[in-house]
């Protein structure tokens, strides 16, 4: 047995080894990376993630590739998608891995806020900063909703539904409709920094300028199955509105007990769960929640994509699925325009002209409505729209 | 008042799963003097089992709970004879390694099937509840009371009542003594193996009616709730790990019901720290000399 351990070896390192020389514009493809949930909790938005990539990988590639310095290669993300398990040091380390040893032009991901906001410190901070040893790779990610992702690093940017340019607008609309509404209670995950950051910077000078006093905010813990406690306390406070920045899993369980209980408050606001798992789990007990969106189902290129989507993933595509798909097009028209060459020489080079080619998109069609790249963040801005549980579905909701 | 005292009241209730957890870590554990680290997962499964068998073979619950206490209670031996038998007598560290390995696969087994996603766990029952005395009573907490105190006072009459049971504490005293007097401990470690896992089945299926759902992150949660209620309860005492259970139950109620929810581990461990200090035998365990 032994003997062959240091032949098999030899022989896997020059295996490996000739893979790395194939590469680039000799493999034909584009490297582009993925960090995922593939398990663990909050699987349900990886799911959308990667398979909205793979949808518009297939279109892409199909249609013939993408143009790179003269020539049509393809994308190939199959190679470089990696499961974070929703873990920050395993985001991190996979993210060195893609930009070190992998080589990738590009990586999208990670998933959750938490580790975007921890795979984002490692980026370079500030452009030509020689003293600044932070990663140089662009980051596209699609999910995570944290306020100041776009902020943090030039390489870091976002093609995400993110609330702190949307509720400005949507939120007061629901407000008034469902009103009046004088107090509010909160329910986020404890072991997350997603509620309370998100609380701190957008909801509470939100719910402020509207009037709303926030009663209560209360953190769960990863895994807690017994909500009744919590239930029982807001039920004493009686918030006119209950906001939920968590995960879906939360969401369905804290208005599962809730409708044990009986606790109705005016208007359920969640932000970060728009999946079909909380629908799945929370049943009826979801029906009338109310979250804001960048997909809009109803419009016909989206419903084109999201076909695709459901014979692909064999689950219905939400706005997770609908920005990935979008952000690999994104990805395509940037490198289109950059004037990369491709080659292992060049990579460092090549994800400096594409971090360049991304500040600059301006009008792109998306699947609901064109989108910008926000002028001083690196945020793209999409439309909006508020939608509700009704009948077991994301409908859109209009006052 | 009455809200305190319902917060009590569902605390006490639901505290009869952690007071079922820890009796069955207790009877290995604190009786035995053995580790199952393994044990967490064995709860997971028997959520699952009785979950696959309500959700996809309509199988009644009843009958669900009962299949499933029968699976784990042959998982339990299994356990016990590939994890621990073979290092009966080694360092203490062994059973550690053994029984987290068994951990960790008893998890991917069922991470494989069931994926890592929250399953729906729906009973007929799940949004009943009465009134009594201007408190209001869940019929889910019911059963677990129900089944518990059941379950606790069948095993206390059990271990302090039947040959069997005096055997296990015979052994827990003095195994080479036990064997000596003709007890056969191989037969009975498993049978005790058996019946914890069993018990820990029943508990994870009680929670899974309760909460409506189910996840392989149950394991991890009841493990360590468990070795907090042995803890409290005292090491080796069935009604210690009851009493314990249930006041648990009670503190995580309260806590969460006046403060923020946060502090709800931050109570539930301070009262542990407390115990450790003031009581080390735990409410209901016997201070005993240690063997030269």
């Amino acid at each position: 047995m032994r003997k062959w351990i240091l032949p098999s070896a030899i022989v896997a390192m020059a295996l490996a080894s000739a893979g790395a020389a194939h590469a680039f514009m000799d493999e034909g493809t584009v490297r582009v990376g993925h960090i995922g949930i593939l398990t663990g909790p909050g699987v349900d938005y990886g799911t959308q993630v990667l398979n909205g990539l793979k949808v518009a990988q297939d279109e892409i590639n199909q249609a013939g590739g993408v143009t790179v310095a003269g020539k049509k290669v393809k994308f190939d993300l199959a190679p470089y998608v990696y499961d974070s398990a929703r873990n920050v040091a395993q985001a991190i380390a996979l993210t060195r891995k893609l930009a070190l040893s992998d080589k990738v032009l590009a990586v999208f991901g990670p998933v959750s806020s938490n580790e975007a906001v921890s795979v984002f410190g490692v980026l370079q901070r500030k452009l030509g900063d020689s003293v600044d040893t932070g990663l140089q790779l662009p980051i596209m990610n699609t999910s995570a909703m944290r306020d100041g992702l776009g902020e943090m690093s030039p390489w870091a940017f976002r093609n995400a539904t993110v609330e702190q340019f949307l509720l400005a607008e949507s939120l007061p609309k629901v407000i008034a409709a469902r009103g009046p509404i004088k107090t509010a209670s909160v329910v986020y995950l404890g072991s997350e920094d997603y509620g309370p950051a998100m609380l701190k910077s957008v909801y509470g000078p939100l719910l402020e300028k509207q009037g709303i006093q926030v009663v209560s905010a209360d953190g769960v813990h990863e895994g807690d199955r017994d909500y009744s406690a919590l239930i029982g306390k807001l039920m004493r406070l009686n918030p006119d509105m209950l906001i939920l920045l968590a995960r879906y899993d939360v969401g369905a369980k804290t208005m599962i007990e809730a409708k044990r209980q009986g606790f109705t408050p005016k208007l359920v606001w969640a932000s970060g769960m728009i999946s079909q798992e909380l629908i799945k789990t929370g049943r009826a007990a979801v029906e009338g929640m109310m979250m804001v969106s960048s997909y809009d189902a109803t419009v016909p290129r989206a419903a084109e994509v999201a076909k695709k989507f459901k014979v692909a993933a064999g689950v219905e595509m939400n706005e997770f699925g609908a920005n990935s798909y979008e952000a690999l097009y994104l990805l395509k028209a940037a490198i289109e325009s950059s004037d990369l060459r491709n080659t292992a020489e060049s990579v460092e080079e090549d994800r400096r002209k594409l971090q360049a080619a991304l500040r600059q998109i301006k009008g792109f069609p998306g699947l609901i409505g064109n989108i910008d790249m926000h002028p001083s963040v690196n945020d793209t801005i999409k439309q909006g729209l508020v939608v509700t549980i009704r009948n077991g579905q994301f409908d859109v909701w209009k006052p | 008042m009455s809200f305190l005292l319902q917060q009590i009241l569902n605390g006490a209730m639901y505290g009869c799963t952690y007071a079922l957890v820890g009796i069955g870590f207790n009877l290995v554990f604190g009786v035995m003097n053995m580790i199952n680290l393994a044990y967490g997962e064995v709860i997971m499964a028997g959520a699952f089992i009785a979950l696959a068998l309500v959700v996809f073979l309509d199988t009644p619950l009843l009958l669900a709970g009962l299949a499933a206490a029968a699976a784990c209670a042959v998982i339990g031996m299994i356990v016990e004879w590939t994890c621990l038998r073979p290092i009966r007598g080694a360092h203490y560290m062994a059973p550690l390694l053994t029984t987290i390995g068994a951990s960790i696969i008893l998890l991917e087994i069922f991470i494989k099937i069931f994926s890592t996603e929250e399953w729906l766990f729906p009973t007929a029952f799940e949004f009943s509840q009465i009134k009594v005395a201007g408190l209001t009573v869940r019929v889910p907490y019911l059963i677990i009371l129900g089944v518990s105190l059941t379950l606790m006072i069948a095993l206390h009459f059990w271990i302090t009542r039947t040959q069997n049971g005096r055997a296990v504490r015979a052994m827990a005293e003095n195994v080479d003594a036990a064997r000596l007097m003709g007890i056969n401990v191989d037969a009975l470690t498993s049978l005790t193996f058996a019946l914890a896992c069993a018990l820990g089945a029943i508990a994870g299926v009680l929670i899974a009616i309760s909460s409506s759902i189910v996840s392989t992150t149950l394991g991890s949660e009841m493990l360590l709730k468990g070795f907090v209620v042995i803890v409290l309860g005292g090491l080796g005492s069935i009604p210690g790990a009851a009493l314990g259970g249930v006041l648990l139950g009670i503190v995580e109620g309260v806590t969460v019901a006046y403060l923020p929810s946060l502090y709800r581990d931050f109570f539930s461990f301070g009262l542990l720290m407390i115990m450790l200090m003031a009581r080390p035998t735990g409410l209901m365990g016997k201070r005993i000399a240690e063997r030269a």
